[in-house]
């Protein structure tokens, strides 16, 4: 989720723009879960 | 029969958040109610601009909750973005048998990692990614297979 409770208003939070070059390594050494995707990509939805 | 029936700023109407709060459960207690019906009311409108794409998930006459994704960044990264996810109170940690024995929740999460993976082969996309409400979602969402940032409370699944 992105939306919060700040001074009894819902805002929207965004994802952080600037990430520290551990946060960006971790990002991009992280492994494709192939196996939640294959679970999530092999069921055929019904969008209408 | 189940469906998720798309709601853009093309097809929402202005009464979207009422037809969907009053389509939904909220919760029984009065102050995370009052949070949902926020966020739902919010949730709504920001759908009728077109920054927001709202997935309603039914199975005949109930509804059993949604999904509301939009495209963002984290860093550099070009991610999808669970702007907010709900369950209807009455489903919530039930494993529904036309939800292949799944809950709603990681259904829901599930057709967002579809849609993620769909925009990635055409626009290459690179996280799905979302901000817990509190700590106990942090720990749910983390089983279903999302990763921590650590000293943020983001998380995201690489695709």
């Amino acid at each position: 989720m992105a939306l919060a409770i700040k001074d009894n208003n819902v805002v929207y939070v965004a994802p952080p723009k600037k990430l520290t070059a551990k946060e960006k390594k971790m990002l991009e050494d992280t492994p494709v879960n192939h196996k939640l995707i294959k679970r999530a990509t092999s069921r055929k939805y019904n969008v209408v | 029969m189940l469906e998720l029936k798309k709601y853009t700023s093309r097809n929402a109407s202005y009464r979207l958040g009422v037809d969907v709060l009053s389509s939904v459960e909220l919760s029984s207690d009065l102050e995370q109610s009052q949070r949902e019906e926020n966020f739902i009311e919010d949730i709504c409108k920001r759908v009728q601009k077109p920054s927001t794409v709202l997935y309603l998930l039914k199975s005949d006459n109930d509804t059993l909750g949604f999904i509301a994704l939009s495209v963002s960044s984290i860093g550099d990264f070009p991610s999808l973005q669970i702007d907010y996810l709900f369950v209807n109170h009455v489903f919530r940690g039930r494993h529904l048998e036309v939800l292949d024995n799944l809950k709603i929740s990681a259904y829901l999460v599930d057709f967002a990692i579809e849609v993620a993976q769909e925009i990635q082969e055409l626009a290459g996309l690179r996280y799905l990614v979302l901000l817990p409400d509190n700590d106990k979602l942090q720990n749910v969402y983390q089983n279903m297979g999302f990763v921590n940032l650590p000293k943020q409370d983001w998380l995201y699944i690489k695709l």
